[in-house]
């Protein structure tokens, strides 16, 4: 059996033509696990038994009704699975296993997909590396000295190595984007409150989105249309409905945002990948202008105020009462404080402390209030953007893939490499990242496509089509059989 | 400026036991942090109201209905000590003559 087409679609018409069962498929991905994972690191958990179990419930007459019937599927380690540990890569909760699954995978279940294992993060979901968890880093399947970005890396790269070809992530400042960029993937974060958050470990609730991973555009929105929709169990989810949209790339008009183009800190190749696109667009008749969002550039402070102060309330819940690790102490305060103080790693504590900081009394006003209000003028400059332009284009990441150990001593220097993704989680915003080319050593550049909120499908088509201009067919050496 | 003091007190109400190493670096990191964060001063927010969430929600009321939740027993399966229907917490109250 060969699979060179890692895709959805490919994968159900050999289903449709009996070149392909769905157990010869999952024998095909935890074979490609076994032999190339140990170098990777994509997986924390591998739920092969589940899996195998779950395909005997499949109905070959089925196989339409079920968009992702037979479709073997990563999950980020935040999201809940029950019955299998859900650890957000943290000793905290190094072994917890939940009593309910996630509305967005129990709706991928639903759908047909098979859960193939739960994957690898910066411990809940902090930080751009994958360099942050608990228990071991990721690495780049287009170079294993290179990190595949992050949060969502383990799943970004067990989809860049064609374990498998679908994941989820779960993006607060652009997780499933920089990750999607750096291992040459199709990252998609939607609107949020399109996908709910319900079963998702709440990092900074009013950023916190959702979103699948694929080889192609196509894929992604396959998932998307499955994961959307009202939930009741989440009271920000949105009674959105997916309905494809089939417009021709012509009538778009472009905006290229001035202050992620000109700014200091993007490679210069990642920049003339970009240019290249704006050549094609313009080739194909669209309009492209360059489009200046003033206070984009106080987006990162903006962001590590907001972000944080979210997190040190949410991460409040991990005490050592009801669930994770308990660490005695001679009192409750003193349990309380050893357990977070042994159970969270370095850069959660950064962030729990600059939250708490942040929302504390005397320091409110000139943080987190401050910070809300700038965050207002940040989603007015793309709602006046968005008057002119369908869709804000800009690199997905400053850089390519940078090197282990290059970035970990400098948290500033690590946040700033979510620099082009963090405006859009702020201002709530679809965005997707493609790839669009690669540098001189080889790896993967990505594009950011962004779009007014609640445009999701108009995002996906959008970049469907450049996709397939672009026609970005480079993988990487290692993984997949 | 980000002191020990500061750093110690802020950590009680975290409610995170630090090591002297951390106490240190995490001194050096949000004093950076924090002074990079000034350039937000530069912008005027005067007359700007906050943004506390990406689309404006109102509160959000559903019919009062008894729907059956999660057994105990599961609930319970992954607390670090419980005992019959109950999360088990090292003693709050002090009990009278000091004991």
């Amino acid at each position: 059996m060969e699979i060179n087409d890692f895709t959805i679609n490919s994968i159900k018409s050999e289903y449709k033509k009996g070149n392909l069962t769905p157990k010869e498929l999952l024998d095909y991905v935890f074979k490609g696990i076994k032999l190339y994972d140990s170098k990777i690191n994509s997986f924390i958990t591998l739920t092969e038994e589940y899996a195998y179990k779950a395909i005997e419930s499949l109905k070959l007459d089925e196989i339409d009704l079920k968009p992702l019937w037979g479709i073997p599927v990563a999950i980020k380690d935040n999201m809940c699975f029950r019955g299998f540990k859900t650890t957000c890569s943290s000793k905290i909760l190094e072994n917890f296993i939940p009593i309910y699954t996630a509305t967005a995978v129990q709706r991928l279940i639903d759908a047909g997909a098979i859960i193939v294992g739960k994957t690898n993060l910066d411990e809940f979901a902090m930080g751009s590396s994958t360099e942050n968890s608990a228990f071991f880093t990721t690495s780049n399947p287009w170079d294993l000295e290179r990190v595949p970005g992050g949060s969502s890396g383990g799943s970004a790269s067990a989809v860049a190595a064609r374990f498998v070809p679908l994941a989820t992530g779960s993006d607060t400042g652009g997780s499933i984007r920089q990750p999607a960029s750096f291992c040459g993937v199709v990252g998609f974060k939607p609107t949020y409150g399109t996908v709910s958050r319900y079963g998702l470990v709440a990092f900074a609730s009013s950023l916190d989105q959702i979103g699948p991973f694929g080889t192609k555009v196509k894929d992604v929105e396959l998932a998307f249309s499955v994961m959307s929709g009202k939930d009741d169990m989440d009271s920000t989810s949105h009674p959105y409905q997916f309905t494809s949209v089939n417009r021709n790339i012509k009538e778009y008009k472009v905006g290229v945002i001035k202050e992620l183009y000109e700014a200091e800190g993007f490679d210069i190749e990642v920049l003339n990948s970009l240019n290249n696109v704006i050549k094609i667009l313009k080739s194909e008749g669209l309009k492209v202008d360059v489009c200046s969002l003033p206070h984009l550039k106080y987006s990162l402070p903006v962001y590590y105020l907001v972000a944080t102060s979210e997190a040190s309330s949410n991460l409040a819940r991990f005490d050592g009462v009801r669930y994770g690790l308990r660490v005695e102490g001679k009192d409750i305060i003193e349990t309380f404080s050893k357990t977070r103080g042994q159970g969270f790693g370095s850069e959660v504590k950064r962030r729990i402390m600059l939250g708490t900081y942040a929302l504390s009394s005397g320091y409110y006003d000139a943080y987190y209030l401050k910070a809300s209000k700038v965050r207002t003028l940040i989603v007015n400059d793309f709602e006046k953007a968005f008057r002119e332009y369908d869709f804000l284009i800009c690199p997905t990441s400053p850089t390519t893939a940078f090197k282990k150990g290059d970035k970990t001593s400098d948290p500033l220097s690590m946040y700033l490499s979510d620099i082009a993704t963090i405006p859009v989680n702020l201002a709530g915003l679809p965005g997707i990242s493609i790839p669009s080319g690669c540098d001189n050593k080889g790896l993967p550049i990505g594009l950011q496509i962004i779009g007014r909120p609640f445009n999701d499908s108009e995002v996906l088509n959008f970049a469907d089509q450049l996709e397939s201009i672009i026609n970005f067919e480079a993988r990487p050496q290692l993984g997949g059989i | 400026m980000i002191d020990k003091e500061i750093i110690l007190h802020v950590a009680k109400l975290a409610r995170l036991e630090l090591k002297d190493n951390e106490v240190e670096s995490l001194k050096e990191d949000l004093g950076k942090i924090l002074n990079y964060f000034i350039t937000l001063n530069d912008v005027n927010t005067d007359n700007v109201e906050p943004t506390f969430h990406p689309f404006p929600i109102n509160n959000i009321f559903r019919e009062d209905i008894i729907k059956e939740s999660y057994p105990v027993e599961e609930i319970l399966s992954n607390a670090p000590e419980s005992t019959l229907t109950y999360f088990l917490v090292p003693r709050i109250v002090e009990e009278k003559n000091g004991n």
